[in-house]
């Protein structure tokens, strides 16, 4: 059959001549050898790798394969560790060792090179490919921005109580979240005005130097192997069935009279996790607040406690519950040294009343971000909970310091904030010592109710 | 399989050569004992509990004599339900108000012979004697060397500092 033009069948139609100049001049990626091929590869950062295997599946195969091109690429993450042959599939898995406060996990981020693996970008343009190409929320509750002077992708805690409007503007008013219109900043940079102490110095959600530190001396002890005390010559099926018959705080201090212990009990949490009064504290208490704008009525809303320990191990932060009357008179002989009782954490009718008016409004159910911890209980005793949790929460939500009902005088916020960053400062009133101190416990009941209500409703 | 003996008592010698002749209920609270007299039939030598000595199995003797007659829990009893309570029967508490080296070493005898209740009761006992003390008692308890350095030890006591009355 001839063609409707009459040219021949099996003939092919001439190339351009423009075509074909076009093709010369500008060869194929892949005319280039293999070698030089790596060795561009070489000089690519991370963000470009990932371009470049989306171009096409023959440079996703090839950049895939060979991974050391991806790991020794420029803002590549750091916790990023180690990859493995997947014999069933053929390709290359990716595990990145993710070192959180809660403790090391591997995050399987798939079979090849992925968004999650960047860490840093390298040029204002990666900025705008990330920002247009990409969603920026990886995962439930963590938004990824990229500080626009150090460029390093920084995952950003989301708050679902808040506005992501207020939070996250758009100055071109598109939409929230996006960072194309306007900077972010991340705390590392100098653009941001906030610097806080070098023991809370980091990114949101970054562990910090301090942070590190007292992990590295947590892991010491974990992983040393210290011989079994002479004193407790069980074998180690019988010292576990003795730890079974343990409650949480009993185990903490086991746990605190010798490495051995520590060791051997912080090495598998479900040792101390089915005691019982054991219960898990606010995860989210030790996230950061630290490297953002905040919005002026949220401003004094900085960094929420003091340095994070790791929550891996047992801490006083894992007790939920004292069990019996010896774990109570021990609580009040570890933690109560000066007052004797528990009337600092509240013993009162009232405060109970609060308390379950605020765990019924409880920050884990509504997202919140509050400095409050969760109460220690005795059964058939007071709640103890600390005041000054109170006063973290008001510091956090930017309100006024409250004024004592007793005395009429305010409370003094700067020591609040000391107390709040962790130094040895008794939250007092102004002008007045430790021992003049108002007990809160006298507070008539409207002081907490008032105070929480403003909380929540600043909040 | 030999043939089930009808023996009343059986010997038991201990790791020091002492023989102490006990009635076989008694004996065969002890679950290796048991599926020995079991296995053997009818013996008429000293069964060596070679990692026991005279003392301790006299008092493992003396437990298993007054627990004769309790109810052989089930193999595939629910655990979690023993390990709620630390709770102690009184006899059980007098019988193991011994020095510390001696609880251990009935722990311990009990765990090779395989009386679980008794090993039960031990360490509830031991766990009872933890609770409530801090860790500078537990040390001198059971006489634990505080091996932590000093900055250990801070660090520690800073992790769990959150609670304290400042």
């Amino acid at each position: 059959m001839t063609p409707p033009n009459g040219s021949p069948p099996d003939e092919e139609p001439p190339v351009p001549a423009e075509s074909l100049r076009a093709y010369f001049s500008n060869p194929s990626f892949f005319q280039l050898p293999q070698k030089i091929r790596v060795n561009v590869y070489s000089h690519c950062s991370a963000f470009t790798l990932l371009m470049l295997s989306h171009t096409s599946k023959r440079l996703h195969t090839e950049i895939n394969r060979h991974p050391r091109i991806i790991t020794s690429s420029f803002g590549i993450r750091d916790g990023f560790q180690h990859y493995y042959w997947d014999i069933a599939s053929g390709k290359v898995a990716y595990v990145y060792k993710h070192t959180s406060i809660e403790g090391p996990t591997s995050i399987h981020t798939a079979y090849g090179h992925t968004l999650r693996l960047i860490q840093q970008l390298e040029s204002p343009l990666d900025v705008i490919n990330w920002h247009t190409l990409y969603l920026q929320v990886y995962s439930t509750g963590t938004i990824h921005q990229v500080c626009g002077a150090c460029l390093k992708v920084i995952p950003v805690p989301e708050f679902s109580y808040l506005d992501m409007h207020a939070i996250f503007p758009c100055n071109a008013g598109c939409r929230p979240r996006c960072n194309l219109h306007n900077t972010f900043r991340c705390s590392g940079c100098p653009e941001w005005k906030y610097e806080p102490p070098p023991s809370l110095r980091g990114n949101p959600g970054e562990i910090t130097p301090s942070q590190r530190r007292r992990a590295r001396i947590l892991d010491g002890i974990v992983n040393s192997t210290p011989p079994v005390p002479t004193g407790f010559p069980l074998p180690m099926e019988i010292r576990l069935q003795v730890y079974s018959h343990l409650p949480a705080f009993s185990l903490l201090q086991l746990a605190s009279s010798s490495k051995f212990f520590y060791g051997e009990l912080s090495r598998s949490r479900c040792l101390t996790e089915a005691t019982p009064g054991f219960g898990t504290c606010l995860d989210t208490y030790w996230e950061s607040y630290v490297g953002w704008k905040w919005p002026d009525h949220l401003k004094k809303l900085k960094r929420c406690g003091p340095d994070a320990p790791p929550h891996r191990y047992l801490t006083i932060l894992h007790v939920e519950t004292l069990v019996g009357e010896e774990e109570k008179d021990l609580f009040q002989r570890l933690y109560c040294k000066e007052h004797g009782c528990l009337k600092r954490g509240g013993c009162c009718e009232r405060y109970e009343q609060w308390l379950q008016r605020r765990v019924n409004s409880s920050p884990r159910k509504k997202g919140m971000f509050i400095a409050i911890r969760d109460p220690i209980v005795i059964p058939g005793g007071p709640t103890i909970h600390r005041d000054s949790d109170i006063y973290s929460a008001v510091v956090h939500a930017g309100l006024e310091t409250p004024a004592c009902s007793g005395c009429r005088q305010k409370w003094d916020s700067e020591a609040l904030r000391d107390s709040i960053k962790g130094r040895k400062r008794t939250p007092g009133l102004r002008g007045r010592s430790e021992a003049d101190e108002c007990d809160p416990v006298l507070k008539p009941p409207s002081y907490y109710d008032s105070l929480v209500v403003r909380i929540l409703h600043q909040l | 399989m030999a043939t089930p003996s009808t023996q009343a008592t059986v010997k038991l010698q201990s790791n020091d050569n002492v023989v102490i002749e006990v009635e076989r209920a008694i004996a065969e609270r002890s679950v290796l004992i048991k599926n020995m007299l079991e296995d053997c039939g009818e013996v008429t030598d000293a069964i060596p509990i070679s990692n026991v000595n005279e003392s301790i199995l006299r008092k493992v003797i003396e437990w298993c004599e007054h627990h004769k007659n309790d109810p052989v829990a089930a193999e595939n009893e629910n655990d979690d339900s023993r390990k709620k309570t630390t709770d102690i029967d009184e006899w059980d508490q007098k019988f193991m108000n011994v020095d510390q080296e001696m609880l251990f070493e009935i722990i311990l005898a009990a765990n090779f012979l395989d009386i679980k209740p008794l090993l039960d009761t031990g360490c509830k006992t031991v766990a009872n004697m933890i609770k409530g003390k801090s860790p500078e008692e537990i040390r001198k308890l059971f006489n634990i060397q505080n091996d932590f350095t000093p900055e250990e030890e801070e660090q520690i006591r800073r992790e769990n500092e959150w609670a304290e009355d400042r």
